[in-house]
Order: structure tokens, then C-alpha cells, then sequence
């Protein structure tokens, strides 16, 4: 049976016109893509845990299920390097690691099928592939037949020089119970050279020992390029409430252009709606046939605090 | 080369009778006869002067003239500056109006309308014309007068579809467009979201849109050239007209200053959406609102009589406000206050005979003033641009068979990109993306030959110069979008990019016997200013940016030939018109480009090729109380980008394979008139996704289940149709007292809009519930059927 409903409003502008906006089902029929190869790599200083490959692949438009579709025994290796003064990589054979299915038990509940990790995570932990910020990494992937390679690099940490907490509001949750929440700001100086950009994530509480960088909190509204503040003091408030007496532990990466380009896209992507939207594509940085991703070097800065 | 005589090139007179004018029986008795007076165009005439016996009297603003007669037969003659007079004779019996047209001196490139023999004998083709009075009988959402929605009804000149802002000409972007008030241009012709254009039906005298064959006058866009007139005031005396309706009301004011010399007209309108709204939906509808109003005035003065100076006004605000405070998350709010401000003043001087001039002085801004917040996010935001521009035409009539044109353009352009401040407290700055300033410079020469009595040419050149010049500091980016570091600066008047190109223009008309023509045309057009946007509805957060270093100047040539024909000794119009335009450096901008606030907007913008061709038909019923248009047009409209659809081409969004409009108004009775409106278009096309995947992987420990963000894959540009817009308007126009002499006039149009409630889609989407695991597609439709009423008075 059809469906109708009054719309107000998907955002600002189609409020104007909510009083006389209608919507209805309607058949939209698309055509079908041929599947395409998922990456989702990270290297990062600070968690080796953190540092694995994602491999999946796309599915249908209208093909039932949301979970990712995982693409297992895959060969995928990581390789550390530099970049010389000629802008060549001379990548250090002795440094590869093979990354593979593993279950954690670092870990709890972390996925085989499709995620893939350095074995000495298990094996020996300490010398578990960690990156090291000045260096480059490579990534190359052997995939159904098909080998796909990507680079990123590990810049130096940008310091959080002090978090503090504020902004206080009441949040109410699905209950309708109330709850005075506060917002952290991080204080940092960006650097002399222009072009730095960064990203932000955090876990505390509910989320503190959940798996991976999608399972992080993270701010995707607030701009992470120096453009307009170049070695600035910069403070930044971040929009999410936390919950008084919380201990957060907030993580700054220094990214690369090519990686923030990549977050950038991936958050318009996510964000992709309306009337008047363009449809946006993840940008990639894998190189290889009918593949989309990005290999992410996190050059991370930490710090912990507890919410008052 | 043969002399032409002018009795040969022109038909001198065109007197069209509207109503009987006698009836038998008679009394020796006064009669009001009406005169409505008006040009080849319809367009009235408000300076024509009565001349009968020995009495003489003058068309008011409408072109009206009222005088009481006795009974019997009586010798008229009307005639007006500018204009070939009128001689007729008529039968008094009774109250009697008519309608008398006077053929312009001036020549057949202004101001023709689709009316008798005009595009058959007019060298200038590709031109299409509507006067208010046509406009005003057509139904319209919500009963609001809008010419520059009305031209949409026109073949080759399409709207983006329903509170679309954008008019797309023959395959050109809405910003190809030279729209023009008075002469002057409007950067933006719209209201919010583009259910209104910024020009008040009551101050509008008639608008003209050029889609090929654009005279060696105009250049500066690509794809076309509307211009709008208004209105001059009545010499006479004070008078006044207006209207009420649903959503708006708008009032004029007209009369002289120093009478017989000089007059003005004061035109205003304010719309109340938002009160509106709040009656159906106070409590969705909150602190959300949205109004605008505009200002028009008009002022001119015959200093004597070759000599007469013009003063034109536009002032136009939107103020929209929207509150998003539910419990989904963060409050919102965004406040924007944006609008036009336009002066100009012109001086028209006929020096003798054979030679005129006008030189115009204008000057034309635009601000936009935005504040957002989202939770405690938020910034203040405005932009704008400022235009100085200094204009000067000649027009030297030689002889019956040649005419010249030529002149200059000199425009000083300053853009204000972006100026922005936190207001929050979370990234604290204050910024100003560098203003940019241009001068834009043409000269300008074409002569109009009659050949032959059978052939006419006009061949013109137009020679453009454009120069973005400091003071500026440019941020000079990588490839990946990052800074290098490096900063260029330009001081004051320091040339940054200088681009200089002829813009040829040729039209030929020959005329076939049994009243039929043909014609082609050839133009050159070059655009050095581009319109930055990302979204369909023309919002006023888009930039004009001017060519640089880095943004080279867009450029097109079209072909177009037509062959047009009378028929019914006049009654009855046809054409046919095909069409061939290449164009270059199309600009657009990378997904989810960053607009606002962005030092490196260049680097965000991609340039491709476009083409597009066509053939349009046109059909009109000009005389008999059934009159009306049939327009047809077959088009392919695509683009090519490199960095898009794998360097394939692929159709441009507004791409409409078939495009029908059928306008008809007929006059039921003295008091009532009907009119009614079908358009068909093939649907938008769009770009829709192939495939889903997810990203952003993780696994929430507490709730035992993964976490991921799914995301659209596509694949083609534009490969998907919407579905076709059609729908049918209907109105009536009631006129209680259409014979009365009383100064106090009104009428009545009850307008149906969509009659058969048409879901024409305004946009659709797919509605993913991951929780629920369902994907459904959804549109969402403006307006079902609608009715509309408006009151309109004058006195």
C-alpha cells in the first residue's frame, strides 16, 4: 500500500514550500553496477590494533541487507619506505608485513572474514606493526585475480597542547529523561607551514572498547585545514555532549592532503541528500581496476580527559 | 544597387478593430469612445495624442484614451512621437471601445512582438516577445504574475521545472542568460527558490527574449539575451493600480512630475508566504519564515524634444529564517537577508534626423548576509558584488536601405567572494576571502541593409575585453588541493589575466513571396563571468566568479536558420527554426565542492564542452476571440568534462528531448475571458546510484553489533530520467464593468492550477531505512492542483 504523508521540510529551503510539499512511493528503477572492491586500510603510530585492512565489495542497489560483504583470502601486505629528495619511494623489503584474517583477542568479537591485521598482534604483540611519523607506507593487495597498491604517509604529530570541557546543554534521551551534557574544546597550534589538516576522533564511556575507527566518535562538521588559520592557536569545540564525569580519551591525526581529501568526500558522501544536492562519489586513493578506498595514515596526538 | 522605396520595405499602418464599433440605430447623443492605443508589439502607447476636429487629448500610462462624441461618423487621427500616425474613420452609435495599434518608426529590431508580419518581415530571428497584457491573461501558481516564468511557454526556452529558479536556453546554463532591466543586468533575477523572479508584473511593460542571431549590442553571456522594460508614468495625471492576492499584494503609483514633461511610477510588492503558512501549519511552520518585497520606480524628464533623460530604480530584499529545534539533534538555524540594488540613468538625445544616441550610467549591486548555526556551531557569512558600468549607443539611420549601430561598454566589476566570522566559539576567526575586481570593456559596430526589397542583411562585430586586475593576494594550491605556501600579490590596477575576443554576428532575411521568409544567423558569444553553484534552485549563496588565471572565458557559436510564414492575411503565424551551438570552457564544480569560504574556489571547478541543437515550431492564432500559441521543440543539449563520466559525453540535466506548450485565451464575453495552458517536457535527467557498499567500519562493543556508514556507488552522469512534467492551468479573468468610465477600475482572475493534480516530481530520492532494512524510492511534488485568486484595481 502507498504511503502518503505531508514532508516538512529536509532542510532549511524546503521548509518554505513544506505547506504545500507532498510525497509519495515512487518506482525509481536503476540500473545495476558491476561490483566493485572496497578498501578500507589505516596506519597509524599510537594503536596497533588499530592499523588493519578492510576488503568488501559493493552489492546492488536494491539487493536486501546492509552488512558489508566481505572479500576474504585476499593478500595483502604492508611495506614502510621514504620518500627521497626526487620524489621517489624507495621502499624497505626487510619492513613488510603480510596481513591476515585473524580473530583478536585483543579484541573481542572482531571480525575474520574480510578484516585483516598483523598475525603479531597475536603473536607478539609489542612488535606489532606500528607506524612511525616520517616515514611512508605502502599497501598492496592481491584480490580475486587482481592486484590493487596504494601509499600513504605518517607526518609528524601536531600536539593537543590542552582539552578543556564546557558549553554545557540538557540532552534528553529517547525516554524523555534529561541530562546535563558538556562539549570538549582541544587547544593546539598549528603549524608555520601551511597545509595542515586534520581529523578528530574519541572514545569514552559506551564506546570505549569498541573496535576500530568507524566505531570512534568523530567530528565530521568541523573544517580541518589551516587555510584561514595558518599558525594560528586554534580551539576547537566540538558539538558532541559528553556526559559529566566521563573520562574521554580524544585523538588528533595529522593526515596527509590526499587522506583529509578522502574524509572529506566520504563525509559529503554520507551526508548526500536533499533536492538540491549533487551526488557525491568517495574519492579514491587505491590504484587498481574498479576499486574505490583510501589507505589512511593517522599521524596521532592524544590526550585524556575527564569531563566536569 | 537598386533603390528601395519605403512604401516597398514597410507596411505603414495596422489598425486592429477589438470590439464592433457600429451599430444602426443611432440618437443625437454623446458617446465615450475608448481608444486603447499600442504599438506593433501590443506594448500601449502612453504619449499617442487624439486628434479630432479641433480637439486634441492624450493616452494615459495604459495607453487610454477616454473622450465623449456625439453620434454620427467621425474622422480620427492618433499619433505618437516615435510612431507612424493613424487615420481612420468611425461610426458612433453607442459606447464603443477599439483597439488602435501604430506601427514604430524605429527600427524592426525593437521591441516586435509574435504579432502580425512582425517575425515574417523582422531580419532579427530567434526572438520571442510578450507584453504584459499577455502575460496577465495567463494562469499562474498561486495567481502571481511573473513575465519571466511566462517566457518559459516559449519554444527553445525551457524552466528548470517547478520552483526552479533557472531558464535554459537552447541548451545554455541558467547563467548564460543576459537578463536585463531597463537595459541594465540583473545578476539575480530571482526570489527565493525561484517561485518568483524579481520583476513586479505591475511595473513591467513587456519582456523579449533573444535565443540566436543575438545583435552585436549585447554580449557579455552566452546563450541569450531577456530583456525586461517597465513602464514609463502617465504625464497626465495621478494614477494608481494594484492587486491583491493569495500571497502577495503589490501597488503602483504613477502621474506627473511637471505635467506634459516629465512623470514617474512607483511600483512595490511584498509577499506574505509566511503569514500564509502559518494559518495551515502554526506549529510545524514555528519561527520558520520567509518574505521578500521589491521597490520600482521609474522617473523620466523631456528636457525638450529630442532630448529626455530616464532614471531607473530597483531595490529587492529576501529575508528567509529557518529553526530546526525538534529532537533529532542539534538545534538549527540559518537566517539569510540577500537582494538587488539597481540605479540607472540614461540620457536619450535624437540629434537630427538620422542620428540618436543614449548614454547610460549604471550602477548594480548584490549582498547576501548569512548567519548558521548548528548547536553551538556557527558563523556569520556575506558576499556580494558590485557593478559600475558606463554605456553608449548610437544608431545613424543613412537611408531608407542602411542603417548603423555602434557604441561602447565599459564595466567596472568588484567582487566580494566571502567574509566570514565564528559567532560560537569554535574555530575563532575572522576571514575575508580576497575581493577580486575586472574590468569588462566592448565595442560595438553592425549596419542593417536592405539588398534588395527581398533581402536584408545585418552584420555586426563586437570586439570584448576583459581584465581581472588587483589589488588581490592570491594562495597559490597544489594539484591535490593543498597550498604551497606561496602567495601571489597584485597591486591596485595590476593586470592578473587580460582576454580579448571579436564576437562576430551575421543575420540574413530573405522574403518569399505569399508572406514567407527565411532566415539564418550566425553568433560568437563570450562569457567572462561564471556563476558558482552546486544546486538546482539558484541560491543566493552562489558566487559570481570573473575569469582569471585560472578560469579562462566560455565561449560559444550557434547556427540557426528558419523559415517563418503568415497566413489568414496576418491572423495566423508559423516557424520553423533549427539550431547548432557548440560551447567552450563550460564550467562546473567537483561534487560537494566547497563554495563558501574557499581562498581556492578555482581549484574546485572542472571545464568541459557543451553542444546542443534542435528545432523548434511555432504556431500562433493572432485576431477572433480564440487566440493563443502551439510551441514545439526537438533538442539534444550534452556535455563533456574529462574529469566526468570517463571523458564520455552525457546529457545536461535540463536535456529535453521533447518540450510542448499550448497556450490559448478566448474571450467568452465583454466580461469574461478564459485562458488556458498545457506543458509537456521530456523529465530532468539525473545521476542516480548503481550500487551500494559500506564504509567506515567498526564494531560497537555495547550493543554487540558492527557499525558502518553505507554510501551510494554510481557510475553514468545523468543517465537517469525523471519522469515527463506535464500539466494543464486554467484561469478567468472577470471584469464586472468593462465599458465603465469611472476612474475606479477592477477585475478578477480565479485561476486552477494543475488541474488534473499532475504529481509532476520536484525532486525524488531513495529513503533508506537500514534499521528497518528497507529501501523505497520517494518523490516529492510542489503543487497539486492549486487555486489562485487575485483582485486587481486601478484608478
Amino acid at each position: 500500500m502507498r504511503t502518503v504523508k505531508c514532508k516538512i521540510g529536509w532542510a532549511a529551503l524546503v521548509s518554505l514550500i513544506a505547506f504545500v510539499a507532498c510525497e509519495r512511493d515512487f518506482d525509481i528503477k536503476i540500473r545495476n553496477n558491476e561490483p566493485q572492491l572496497v578498501v578500507e586500510a589505516y596506519i597509524n603510530n599510537l594503536m596497533p590494533t588499530f592499523n588493519y585492512v578492510i576488503l568488501s565489495k559493493s552489492k546492488n542497489y536494491y539487493e536486501p541487507g546492509f552488512q558489508n560483504t566481505p572479500v576474504g583470502g585476499a593478500k595483502v601486505y604492508i611495506t614502510e619506505g621514504e620518500l627521497s629528495a626526487d620524489n621517489k619511494y624507495r621502499w624497505d623489503e626487510t619492513s613488510t608485513r603480510e596481513l591476515r584474517e585473524i580473530s583478536l583477542l585483543q579484541v573481542r568479537n572482531s571480525p575474520a572474514s574480510g578484516v585483516y591485521f598483523d598475525p603479531r598482534l597475536v603473536t607478539d604483540s609489542a612488535n606489532a606493526l606500528r607506524g612511525k611519523p616520517g616515514k611512508h607506507y605502502l599497501l598492496e593487495i592481491e584480490a580475486e585475480g587482481k592486484k590493487y597498491t596504494a601509499t600513504t604517509a605518517l607526518l609528524i604529530p601536531v600536539p593537543v597542547d590542552s582539552l578543556s570541557t564546557g558549553n554545557y546543554f540538557v540532552d534528553e534521551d529517547d525516554n524523555h529523561d534529561t541530562m546535563t551534557k558538556a562539549r570538549i574544546t582541544v587547544y593546539f597550534k598549528d603549524p608555520d607551514t601551511i597545509g595542515n589538516t586534520q581529523l578528530y576522533y574519541w572514545r569514552h564511556g559506551g564506546i570505549r572498547n569498541n573496535f576500530g575507527w568507524g566505531g570512534l566518535g568523530a567530528n565530521w562538521y568541523t573544517p580541518g585545514t589551516d587555510e584561514l588559520v595558518n599558525g594560528q592557536h586554534i580551539k576547537i569545540t566540538h558539538s558532541y555532549g559528553f556526559v559529566i564525569g566521563d573520562t574521554v580519551e580524544y585523538f588528533m591525526a595529522n593526515v596527509e592532503r590526499k587522506v583529509y581529501n578522502f574524509w572529506d568526500s566520504f563525509n559529503k558522501a554520507r551526508d548526500n541528500g536533499g533536492p538540491f544536492a549533487t551526488p557525491v562519489s568517495l574519492l579514491n586513493t587505491i590504484n587498481g581496476e574498479n576499486v574505490t578506498g583510501c589507505f589512511s595514515g593517522f599521524s596521532l596526538s592524544t590526550r585524556n580527559i575527564i569531563v566536569k | 544597387m537598386r533603390a528601395v522605396t519605403k512604401t516597398n520595405h514597410f507596411i505603414r499602418y495596422l489598425v486592429l478593430m477589438i470590439l464592433s464599433i457600429g451599430a444602426q440605430a443611432g440618437y443625437a447623443q454623446n458617446h465615450t469612445l475608448t481608444i486603447q492605443v499600442a504599438d506593433s508589439a501590443q506594448i500601449p502607447v502612453s504619449n499617442a495624442t487624439l486628434k479630432i476636429n479641433k480637439q486634441e487629448k492624450v493616452a494615459d500610462s495604459s495607453g487610454n484614451i477616454v473622450i465623449q462624441l456625439p453620434s454620427g461618423i467621425h474622422r480620427i487621427t492618433i499619433s505618437a512621437v516615435g510612431h507612424y500616425a493613424n487615420s481612420f474613420t468611425i461610426s458612433l452609435y453607442r459606447d464603443t471601445t477599439i483597439q488602435v495599434l501604430l506601427r514604430s518608426r524605429e527600427s524592426l529590431l525593437t521591441n516586435v512582438v509574435v504579432t502580425a508580419s512582425a517575425n515574417v518581415h523582422r531580419n532579427q530571428m530567434s526572438t520571442q516577445s510578450l507584453n504584459i497584457a499577455q502575460i496577465k491573461k495567463l494562469p499562474v501558481v498561486f495567481g502571481e504574475i511573473d513575465p519571466l516564468k511566462t517566457i518559459t511557454l516559449l519554444p527553445g526556452i525551457k524552466s528548470g521545472g517547478e520552483a526552479s529558479a533557472g531558464i535554459y536556453v537552447r541548451g545554455g546554463g541558467p547563467d548564460q542568460n543576459l537578463v536585463l532591466l531597463d537595459g541594465i543586468p540583473v545578476y539575480n533575477p530571482n526570489h527565493l527558490l525561484g517561485f518568483f523572479s524579481v520583476f513586479n508584473g505591475e511595473a513591467v511593460k513587456n519582456i523579449e527574449v533573444i535565443k540566436g542571431g543575438i545583435p552585436a549590442e549585447y554580449g557579455g553571456r552566452l546563450s541569450s539575451v531577456i530583456a525586461v522594460d517597465t513602464r514609463d508614468g502617465n504625464k497626465d495625471t495621478l494614477k494608481g493600480s494594484g492587486g491583491i492576492g493569495l500571497i502577495s499584494s503589490r501597488v503602483s503609483l504613477e502621474g506627473p512630475i511637471v505635467k506634459g514633461k516629465s512623470s514617474f511610477i512607483l511600483s512595490a510588492r511584498r509577499t506574505y508566504i509566511d503569514q500564509v503558512a502559518k494559518l495551515f501549519a502554526r506549529d510545524t511552520i514555528g519561527d520558520n519564515g520567509y518574505y521578500f518585497y521589491d521597490v520600482n520606480f521609474k522617473a523620466d524628464y523631456q528636457l525638450n524634444k529630442n532630448n529626455a533623460l530616464y532614471l531607473t530604480f530597483y531595490h529587492g530584499k529576501d529575508d528567509f529564517n529557518f529553526v530546526d529545534d525538534d529532537e533529532d539533534g542539534p538545534e538549527r538555524r540559518f537566517n539569510a537577508v540577500w537582494g538587488n540594488t539597481i540605479l540607472g540613468l540614461s540620457w536619450k538625445q535624437q540629434l537630427n534626423k538620422k542620428l540618436k544616441q543614449e548614454l547610460a550610467l549604471v550602477r548594480n549591486d548584490f549582498n547576501l548576509d548569512t548567519k548558521v548555526s548548528f548547536g553551538i556551531n556557527g558563523f556569520v557569512f556575506s558576499s556580494g558584488l558590485t557593478d559600475y558600468q558606463l554605456k553608449n549607443d548610437w544608431t545613424y539611420t543613412a537611408s531608407s536601405w542602411m542603417k548603423w549601430k555602434w557604441g561602447l561598454l565599459y564595466t567596472l566589476h568588484e567582487f566580494r567572494p566571502g567574509a566570514g566570522s565564528s559567532n560560537a566559539g569554535v574555530q575563532e576567526f575572522k576571514t575575508s576571502i580576497t575581493d577580486q575586481y575586472a574590468r569588462e570593456a566592448a565595442a560595438y559596430v553592425s549596419t542593417d541593409l536592405n539588398i534588395t526589397p527581398q533581402l536584408n542583411i545585418i552584420a555586426g562585430l563586437r570586439y570584448s575585453y576583459f581584465n581581472q586586475v588587483g589589488p588581490t593576494e592570491r594562495v597559490l594550491y597544489g594539484p591535490d588541493g593543498s597550498p604551497t605556501g606561496e602567495t601571489e600579490r597584485y597591486g591596485k590596477g595590476q593586470s592578473i589575466a587580460r582576454y580579448h575576443y571579436p564576437e562576430p554576428r551575421f543575420s540574413a532575411l530573405y522574403r518569399l513571396p505569399g508572406k514567407a521568409s527565411i532566415k539564418v544567423s550566425y553568433t560568437r558569444t563570450i562569457q567572462y563571468l561564471h556563476l558558482a553553484t552546486t544546486s538546482a534552485a539558484t541560491f543566493p549563496s552562489d558566487l559570481w566568479v570573473p575569469s582569471g588565471s585560472l578560469i579562462e572565458p566560455a565561449k560559444a557559436q550557434q547556427v540557426a536558420a528558419g523559415f517563418f510564414k503568415d497566413l489568414g492575411n496576418g491572423a495566423y503565424e508559423m516557424s520553423a527554426e533549427a539550431y547548432y551551438k557548440t560551447m567552450s570552457n563550460q564550467l562546473e564544480f567537483k561534487p560537494g565542492a566547497r563554495l563558501l569560504l574557499n581562498q581556492n574556489i578555482e581549484g574546485e571547478m572542472i571545464f568541459g564542452s557543451g553542444k546542443a541543437y534542435g528545432l523548434e515550431l511555432f504556431f500562433q492564432k493572432k485576431t477572433g476571440r480564440l487566440t493563443g500559441w502551439i510551441g514545439y521543440t526537438l533538442s539534444r543539449t550534452e556535455r563533456t568534462f574529462p574529469a566526468m563520466n570517463d571523458g564520455k559525453p552525457f546529457p545536461y540535466r535540463y536535456d529535453r528531448t521533447h518540450d510542448v506548450s499550448v497556450v490559448a485565451n478566448y474571450k467568452l464575453s465583454s466580461k469574461w475571458d478564459a485562458s488556458g495552458v498545457f506543458v509537456y517536457g521530456t523529465g530532468n535527467a539525473l545521476t542516480m546510484p548503481t550500487g551500494r557498499f559500506v564504509y567506515n567500519l567498526g564494531y560497537n562493543e555495547y550493543e554487540k553489533k558492527p557499525v558502518f556508514t553505507s554510501l551510494n556507488q554510481y557510475d553514468k552522469i545523468n543517465d537517469y530520467r525523471m519522469p515527463a512534467y506535464h500539466r494543464v492551468d486554467l484561469s478567468f479573468t472577470y471584469t464586472p464593468k468593462p465599458n465603465s468610465t469611472k476612474r475606479f477600475k477592477s477585475s478578477w482572475i480565479f485561476s486552477l492550477y494543475n488541474i488534473y493534480n499532475r504529481q509532476n516530481p520536484y525532486f525524488i530520492y531513495m529513503d533508506v531505512q537500514e534499521d528497518e532494512q528497507t529501501i523505497q524510492g520517494k518523490k516529492v511534488f510542489l503543487f497539486p492542483i492549486l487555486p489562485g485568486v487575485t483582485w486587481n484595481f486601478k484608478f
